[in-house]
């Protein structure tokens, strides 16, 4: 388990062992690289200033999750009017299926988006997506259930035979 | 539930975003103050319980005094060495 203390490198070692899946959380959440790098720089920023209220009730992964999604949060309050390009501006995939998946969780409203990345590309369970999402765990299954009929009928709007 | 999805959680596995590249961090890294407004409070609680301990004993050596001079008493607090003894003594004159 990481061990934090207050100096440059303790900052540093949480920002390389949950970077990676930060950006990948707010790719999801606002389907353009770039801004996922800068709030990914914000979420970190404001987990680290946080850190001491961190009551260990919960992971350090945790809390840095739920830091970030509301980062991403607040930035698609401010953004209501966007319109979600993973095509343009994401990940530039290749893979037609990627790009499919991609755009099929583009046309999906932020909730759903945003439980369906914590489970499919982050792997979290029903009792960390409760803890990240702040919500109990009933309302995440009956969430998640409703997320993935809606995804499975965009895909399936693709083409898809799932 | 697990059959209805079960394509669907392939397809997702197999199209999850793996080669997610992180740039260093940019910007200074911000100070982190630790616990100073907890230490402030608790700073600033201990000193009112030590000056009002310090305000009461106060009153009762003024009292104490106070009535020494009403009843006439040539008294010195300084050789008092107790001042419960004394004030109850003094009040029950």
């Amino acid at each position: 388990m990481l061990q934090l203390g207050k100096n440059e490198d303790d900052f540093l070692a949480l920002y390389s062992e949950y970077g990676k899946n930060i950006k990948r959380l707010l790719i999801g959440m606002t389907g353009n690289e770039a801004i996922a790098d800068e709030l990914m720089q914000e979420a970190f920023t404001k987990a680290w200033v946080k850190l001491p209220s961190f009551a260990f009730k919960s992971s350090l992964k945790t809390w840095v999750y739920q830091v970030a999604i509301n980062v991403g949060r607040d930035w698609l309050r401010g953004h209501k009017n966007r319109n979600l390009d993973f095509e343009e501006n994401s990940l530039q995939e290749t893979d037609i299926d990627k790009k499919s998946v991609q755009e099929a969780l583009s046309s999906l409203p932020d909730e759903m988006r945003e439980i369906l990345i914590l489970f499919y590309w982050e792997g979290m369970d029903h009792r960390e997506m409760a803890r990240v999402l702040e919500v109990p765990k009933g309302t995440v299954k009956s969430r998640l259930f409703t997320a993935r009929t809606k995804l499975k009928e965009a895909l399936l709007i693709k083409g898809y035979e799932l | 539930m697990k059959q209805e999805f079960e394509k669907l959680d392939v397809l997702m596995e197999r199209t999850k975003p793996l080669d997610i590249k992180t740039s260093s961090f940019k910007g200074e890294i911000p100070k982190r103050r630790g616990h100073l407004l907890p230490a402030l409070v608790g700073g600033f609680c201990t000193l009112l319980i030590v000056f009002s301990f310090v305000h009461r004993e106060n009153q009762r050596i003024n009292q104490v005094i106070e009535l020494s001079e009403v009843l006439s008493w040539d008294f010195s607090i300084d050789e008092t060495e107790d001042f419960e003894q004394t004030l109850a003594f003094l009040e029950g004159n």
